[in-house]
């Protein structure tokens, strides 16, 4: 596959038609594409995926949008915009024109998903263009979809061709190498062979020969009941990895739970201590209401008492408060004039006046009493209210503490949550419950399929007891005899196919292993040797055991991998042609182009220049795009040695605050950002 | 001898004793105690305010149970009447009373205006505040607020 020419009709970042020149020579093999971040590098990359396949890498944003944003909004309402990617390549010397294209009548501002329509012509060296009717089937034919990622990558995500999760994904790899290396079809025949056979052996007349008819038949009857025990294997298989995947799943949503479960007991534990601390609250603060209700009016009485105290001193000083003395007996003495010692107490004499004063107070006795009551009572009050203070400090203590210790528990308990967030705890039950009940449904899964292959053992037995017997039986007659003989022709066609199959196989997962070695020395320092296993998996040993990769080591073993596919290719292609009896170990590069974005990806300087050096030997095309970062040094030195044309994408900007900005290639400052009217992005060659 | 064994509680402020005494949020469980605080916060703050209308007058005996309850109306007489020691006599309890349910009235009023003051503030707040004041400043020291203020304003008219 040699790639031509490269055009976009507003796809994406592209305003207006763009065409990209691809022819190379064989000494200048590259074509380098220069742009900014943003430019349009990964869109390019990907009008390829989307010309061939249909397809955007994941990194690809908004990937309904294909049509340019300008020209969409140019185009009114209830018209139709239409944006388009053609390939031109030329595959075994017949040219082919892919093109892909969208049209959409436009009802809303917001651009739809719509499914594209693809059309392939063919061009024959007569120079004679026909359509191709599955145009789908012939790209995959030249180069299946599932090596899109061998030729079509981003250097940054290089590491993602190899570690791919999914076993499926290395199956897809393999039955793609084997497409690629046309191993399909000595596949297809060895599956196609047996019923030959037995459309043969139908010809037999059970009239004129019972016994062959009879082994036809059961032959027959065993070949289906084998391809029934092949599907319920295969079912039963699907269904172990689906439980399997299932209980995995299931494991790690109770790995989760199972942390959260002492996460919920601590959690409860923390509830209960919060409602006890708040009951503990509670408590105090009724405690602070019951006294305030019943001493608070106490605080109130600073001085009163004191005064009162002082009142009643004064008062039994002056004697105002004469105790116990009756009031009749004073009364007696003023009206006898004559006080009980004898002596006379007269009228107008200091005497008389004396107890004329004690006349007033003597006998109040309910005063007396009073004031005796109410002077003692306060003379304890300052001890009562020092009492109510050191309550009220404890209880305000207590409240604190209680408040404190909620907040910090409820912090805990928040914190707990927020662990918690996501995780239900009815779910555990469920989730081992359903564990378990998938463990089951896996076991009988298991025993269904040894089951099927204890089976399907003894109808390949009888199967091969039966190819034994109609081989060795008697013919009745002349057109029974013939049958019978092409018969075990077909079989040994097919036997012998199986072994060419396995030899091919190992032969080509040879040669591609050597030639990965082999680019792989040529790029990397250190001692690692990548294989590639009877899974065609690729392993990197090291002296002690299978390497762990750094993204380095994955995205050079990736280059190395391309590389040979593509030289491996070219050798059996050539050999099947005969045009040309190259051998693989012949330097040459192979017949597949590579188109990569950033091949450098995030590697040492050192390897950048290795990668540089290497690369155009690589392959038979490369087409490269780079951002001006990655083209530095000696690096920009040997790609431009092998590049025979390179280009600039260059930004057209409204945006008057980004700088106007320029590249040098070739010692000549190109523009790259430049102002425009709206944003796009132009291809624009630059003199080699 | 017309002696009471009653004591009025003024009509003006039935809704402020009221809320002092509710059940679940007042800062008082009876009107009794929120009459008693209210009457010895009157004579310190020095507001003795007399009153005509009044509701159901509660009974002394109610007061008397209390931990100086027996005593409260004797002391804030008293020190009203320092120079007439009869104040106390069994002859003059309407007397008493009356100081103690006009000193209540002026409490009340007091305690209004402080909750007017701090519209959003808890009554068991505004209480345990005069309670905590009460009981870490002796009388003596008792600053006038709306004096104070207005003196740091230094107003001048």
């Amino acid at each position: 596959m040699k790639l031509l020419k490269l055009t976009l009709r507003d796809f994406r970042a592209f305003y207006g038609e763009q065409v990209l020149d691809l022819s190379v020579r064989e000494d200048k093999p590259a074509v380098l594409i220069f742009g900014n971040n943003g430019a349009g590098k990964t869109t390019l990359l990907n009008a390829f995926g989307w010309v061939l396949y249909d397809t955007f890498s994941d990194d690809v944003e908004q990937q309904h949008r294909l049509i340019h944003d300008k020209k969409w909004e140019e185009t009114p309402f209830g018209e139709e915009a239409t944006t388009w990617v053609r390939l031109d390549f030329e595959h075994e010397g017949i040219r082919f024109s892919v093109s892909r294209s969208v049209t959409v009548n436009k009802q809303t501002d917001e651009q739809q998903k719509v499914s594209p329509s693809l059309t392939v012509t063919e061009v024959g060296p007569d120079g004679e263009a026909k359509s191709v009717p599955n145009g789908q089937d012939r790209i995959e034919k030249i180069l299946p979809k599932g090596l899109r990622q061998f030729f079509f990558f981003n250097g940054e995500r290089m590491e993602k061709m190899f570690s791919g999760d999914d076993n499926n994904e290395n199956e897809g790899v393999k039955k793609a190498i084997k497409t690629l290396l046309n191993l399909e079809a000595i596949e297809r025949a060895i599956d196609d062979l047996p019923k030959a056979s037995r459309q043969l052996a139908r010809a037999i007349d059970s009239k004129g020969d019972t016994r062959l008819k009879q082994l036809t038949d059961r032959q027959e009857e065993l070949a289906g009941q084998a391809k029934v025990e092949e599907e319920d294997k295969l079912r039963h298989s699907a269904a172990i990895s689906a439980f399997q995947k299932e209980i995995e799943s299931i494991g790690r949503a109770l790995r989760q739970n199972e942390q959260a479960e002492p996460l919920q007991k601590e959690r409860e534990r923390l509830t209960r201590r919060i409602n006890q601390e708040k009951e503990r609250l509670a408590d105090h603060k009724s405690r602070k209401r019951e006294l305030l209700s019943k001493h608070g009016f106490l605080a109130l009485t600073g001085g009163l008492d004191d005064k009162v105290v002082e009142l009643a001193d004064r008062m039994r000083e002056r004697r105002q408060l004469p105790a116990g003395i009756q009031r009749s007996f004073i009364e007696d003495i003023l009206e006898e004039q004559l006080c009980m010692c004898g002596r006379t107490v007269e009228e107008g004499t200091p005497e008389y006046e004396e107890i004329t004063k004690r006349k007033y107070n003597a006998g109040l006795e309910d005063v007396q009493h009073r004031w005796m009551h109410v002077s003692g009572e306060m003379r304890s009050m300052s001890d009562k209210r020092q009492e109510l203070l050191d309550q009220f400090t404890l209880n305000a203590s207590d409240i604190q503490n209680a408040d404190a210790a909620i907040s910090q528990l409820e912090a805990e308990r928040s914190d707990v949550d927020r662990q918690l967030d996501g995780v239900n705890i009815q779910d555990v039950k469920r989730l081992v419950e359903r564990r378990k009940e998938y463990g089951e449904k896996e076991t009988e899964a298991r025993v269904a399929h040894r089951e099927s292959e204890n089976r399907m053992a003894l109808i390949e037995q009888e199967l091969a007891s039966v190819a034994r017997q109609y081989k060795s039986a008697v013919a009745k007659n002349e057109e029974s005899r013939r049958i019978q003989t092409q018969v075990g022709l077909v079989e040994s066609v097919r036997n012998a196919l199986i072994e060419i199959l396995a030899i091919k196989t190992e032969e080509v997962r040879d040669q591609l292993d050597k030639k990965v070695k082999e680019v792989f020395s040529r790029i990397f320092i250190k001692s690692y040797i990548p294989e590639l296993n009877d899974s065609f998996e690729l392993e990197l040993r090291a002296p002690s055991g299978v390497a762990i990769r750094s993204t380095g080591e994955n995205q050079i073993l990736g280059l190395s991998f391309v590389g040979a596919v593509s030289e491996v290719a070219r050798s059996i292609n050539a050999r099947k042609s005969h045009a040309d009896e190259a051998t693989i170990e012949s330097s040459g590069s192979g017949v597949y182009p590579v188109v990569m974005d950033a091949p450098f990806g995030s590697l040492d300087l050192t390897y950048q220049e290795e990668i540089s050096k290497a690369l155009p030997a690589l392959t038979s095309q490369i087409v490269t795009l780079l951002s001006q970062s990655q083209a530095r040094g000696h690096v920009m030195e040997n790609l431009q040695h092998a590049a025979n044309r390179m280009y600039v994408l260059r930004t057209f900007t409204p945006n008057r605050a980004a700088e106007e900005e320029t590249m040098e290639i070739n010692n000549r400052a190109v523009p790259y950002v430049s102002y425009g009217e709206f944003e796009h992005t132009v291809l624009e060659e630059v003199t080699v | 001898m017309a002696t009471t064994d009653r004591f009025r509680r003024p009509h003006s402020y039935e809704p402020l004793l009221e809320k002092l005494a509710d059940k679940k949020t007042g800062p008082f469980a009876t009107m009794v105690e929120a009459m008693m605080f209210a009457a010895v916060l009157g004579r310190r703050k020095g507001e003795r305010v007399a009153f005509e209308k009044s509701d159901e007058p509660i009974r002394l005996a109610l007061m008397e149970g209390r931990l100086y309850g027996d005593v409260l109306l004797d002391m804030l007489a008293a020190v009203e009447h320092e120079d007439d020691p009869k104040i106390l006599g069994n002859d003059r309890q309407d007397e008493r009373v009356l100081i103690f349910e006009e000193y209540a009235n002026g409490g009340l009023a007091h305690l209004q205006t402080l909750i007017s003051r701090q519209p959003h503030q808890d009554l068991e707040v505004i209480i345990s505040n005069l309670v905590l004041e009460g009981l870490r400043n002796s009388p003596e020291e008792k600053k006038d607020d709306v004096g104070e203020i207005l003196a740091s304003a230094s107003l001048d008219w």
